[in-house]
């Protein structure tokens, strides 16, 4: 009996040490983390600061080495004073779960990116992002970006973050494939286009590559550029009420017809594996995917690369570009001057120029910090800044432009107006819904 | 047999850490469920209180309704299809016919390969351009089958339900091990009276593991209502939502930001499980009762 009694009484003791240990750890990580939100101690005069880093921009990614240098270069040159710490995350779903769970629990990483303007607006009302907005007024630093750029990045006024990878996405056309069906010029209407697809199928070319799983990020890119195309520049603000929705999501039906029967159910792999090894004719995505097209693209596939911007509808809206910020940088608020100043150094290291260019042509992205097109190696890519910087207006996709839940039931409600369960009005009334 | 105090104490002792560990791992997470999903919450901001205004939604969304059916379906497909293709499987094999083993592994092997790799698998095997299935077609002159198997809405549900079969070996390796366990003075006394292996398998096998079965259909019944990453590695729900399941609706209410949506969804897998199991239970263990 006894044995027993000692035997919970030291149970009891275990769980009582374990439990305190826990409530031990938890008053330590309170007393660590800054009321704004940081997890980061302040620290005392002379004592490194480590800055972390949650960095998308690792593994495969096409950004990976060169920033990766930087970051390397930035700790070199403030050793002993500022060490940022990239910890490595590779798929974007995840990133953004973490860097949500995080601010929502009050441990905030110090540096992050955030990769859509409503996620940024979702991430301010957790009250615990750093106010950028005198650091990046200072003429150094606002001078380094491109005109407008950071007003866009503002939540109500107030720079949580600024723009840093910005994106234009053409239209691509090969050019080769649109000769074998008779077609020597990229089409600047949807009459054209249409006439077009009719020729390439009969030469049984996939005229356009299209897609409906994860994010339907390639025809949503497409839907983006019929939106634009019939609803103008300013179509997001008009609202999903607008007509433009509907007309929009009438010409990706028709597009559909004249896709590959895998578009149903297809993934990025299955879309770029079409336009790379030329069964299909025309695809659209951003500069980033330039370097893959050289790389894992057919033969000659890249020099029969032609660029063309948004298409007329009804004589309107011809000439458009998208343009998307694809990540924000953002840190969280610090009650440290010391680590705020840090947050900075790094922040003005990481935009400039000779950097961005140098990551610009090892990537094939574009950046929100300006740059001269002549410094850009690739002619492609110069080209579509060019194009982009030169065009009629710039808008930006849909999934960037309206809310979350509405952009994740785009696919959905694409496969329902593809499939026939609903028609384009119908398809419309589904994103309203989920708005 | 009366339990005596001391008896008790060593009972409370041995329970604790389990208790402790079910209470906090489960419990507490199902208790704070219901409760959020009261709210209205993004996350990131202050929860705000909304009653049943969650329960109201999702019950009003045709795509969780569907995601409900198709895991019912599901649960009911694993143990209808999967536990006596299994038992089948198990019996055959029980009788240890030459390379037995072999078998035995490689029915068990899809238990240690990776989801994410078969479903790559899978999902290659019914591409619509470069699958194997099409290709198999093409070459038996069946070429007019071929069909985008995954985003056709009359084919795809039945190609990811498919794709549970290759778990069955996971069943079969459970009530293989409950025919071990039978004494084979059963099947002696069976073999004098006459009995062919068809009347010893009805009558001695099939009784005597008759509790390996019940766990096998129960696994196979909560495997079904939690399905996810099948669905979500193959179809991603699609094509329109054909093959939703609630655990796949309720992540992309959290993707959308909308935690109380997810929550209440999560309350109602919950709900579902449980109604599932007791009526398996209850189903199943009638006999044994009476």
């Amino acid at each position: 009996m006894k044995k027993k009694v000692a035997m919970l009484m030291a149970m009891c003791l275990v769980t009582v040490g374990m439990l305190s240990a826990c409530k031990k750890s938890e008053n330590t990580a309170d007393t660590n983390s800054a009321d704004k939100g940081t997890e980061g101690a302040s620290v005392s005069a002379g004592e490194e600061i480590t800055l972390k880093f949650p960095c998308i921009w690792v593994g495969s990614d096409s950004k990976a080495e060169v920033f990766g240098k930087m970051v390397s270069d930035f700790n070199e040159e403030n050793k002993g004073e500022i060490k940022v710490v990239i910890e490595d995350q590779t798929d974007y779903d995840a990133y953004r779960d973490k860097i949500r769970t995080q601010l929502s629990t009050g441990s905030a990483p110090d540096i992050f990116t955030v990769e859509s303007y409503s996620d940024l607006e979702l991430f301010v009302q957790s009250g615990k992002l750093m106010d950028m907005t005198d650091f990046l007024a200072d003429s150094k630093m606002t001078d380094r970006f491109v005109e407008g750029i950071l007003d866009k990045s503002k939540v109500d006024g107030i720079n949580y973050g600024f723009a840093y990878e910005n994106a234009y996405i053409p239209i691509m056309y090969n050019m080769e494939l649109l000769e074998k069906a008779g077609v020597n010029e990229v089409p600047a209407t949807y009459d054209e286009f249409f006439d077009l697809c009719k020729k390439l199928k009969e030469e049984d070319i996939f005229p356009v590559t299209q897609m409906t799983k994860d994010n339907a990020w390639t025809s949503m890119l497409w839907y983006s550029y019929a939106l634009a195309s019939c609803g103008g520049p300013d179509i997001y603000e008009k609202g999903l009420d607008d007509p433009a929705f509907v007309k929009a999501a009438e010409i990706i039906k028709e597009m559909f017809a004249y896709t590959s029967p895998d578009a149903v159910g297809a993934d990025a792999t299955v879309v770029n594996g079409h336009f790379f090894n030329e069964r299909a004719a025309i695809y659209t995505n951003g500069t980033w995917i330039l370097g893959r097209i050289q790389s894992e693209g057919a033969e000659g596939l890249y020099e029969n690369i032609q660029i063309g911007p948004s298409l007329t509808s009804e004589g309107n809206n011809g000439g458009g570009y998208l343009n998307v910020v694809q990540a924000y940088v953002c840190a969280s608020a610090q009650e440290d001057p010391a680590r705020e100043a840090a947050i900075h150094k790094f922040f003005e290291f990481i935009t400039e120029q000779d950097k961005i260019v140098e990551l610009s042509n090892s990537s094939g992205s574009t950046f929100a910090i300006a740059t001269e097109v002549d410094e850009i190696e690739d002619e492609l890519q110069a080209e579509i800044i060019t194009a982009g910087a030169d065009a009629a207006y710039a808008i930006g996709h849909f999934q960037g432009s309206v809310p979350t839940s509405v952009a994740n039931a785009f696919p959905a409600a694409l496969e329902s107006l593809v499939l026939g369960d609903t028609d384009a009005a119908g398809f419309v009334d589904m994103l309203k819904a989920a708005e | 047999m009366k339990v005596r105090k001391n008896d008790k104490i060593g009972i409370i002792i041995f329970l604790i850490p389990a208790l402790a560990l079910f209470t906090v791992f489960f419990i507490v997470p199902v208790i704070s469920i219901c409760y959020m999903s009261l709210f209205k919450w993004n996350g990131i901001a202050a929860a705000e209180f909304t009653g049943f205004s969650n329960y109201k939604n999702i019950f009003g969304d045709a795509v969780f309704l569907r995601s409900i059916r198709n895991n019912i379906i599901w649960a009911f497909a694993a143990c209808l299809i999967q536990v006596p293709l299994a038992l089948l499987m198990a019996l055959i094999l029980s009788t240890k016919p030459r390379g037995w083993k072999i078998f035995r592994t490689v029915y068990f092997l899809p238990q240690v390969i990776s989801g994410i790799a078969i479903a790559m698998l899978w999902s290659a095997v019914f591409n619509s351009e470069y699958g194997i299935l099409n290709g198999i077609l093409k070459a038996v002159g069946l070429g007019h089958l071929s069909r985008n198997w995954l985003g056709d809405p009359s084919t795809a549900f039945i190609c990811v339900l498919i794709y549970g079969l290759l778990y069955v070996g996971y069943y079969m390796v459970i009530m293989m091990a409950g025919i071990t366990n039978i004494d084979e003075s059963y099947y002696e006394a069976a073999k004098i009276d006459g009995a062919n292996r068809f009347q010893m398998d009805i009558h001695i096998t099939i009784p005597m593991i008759r509790y390996s079965i019940v766990t096998c259909v129960t696994l196979a019944a909560v495997f079904g209502l939690r399905t996810f990453e099948q669905v979500y590695l193959l179809t991603n729900g699609g094509p329109a939502n054909r093959t939703s399941v609630v655990v796949l609706y309720l992540y992309n209410q959290m993707r959308d930001n909308n935690y109380g949506g997810a929550n209440a969804s999560s309350v109602m897998l919950v709900l579902t499980g449980a109604c599932v199991i007791i009526l398996i239970r209850k189903l199943l263990s009638k006999k044994e009762e009476k």
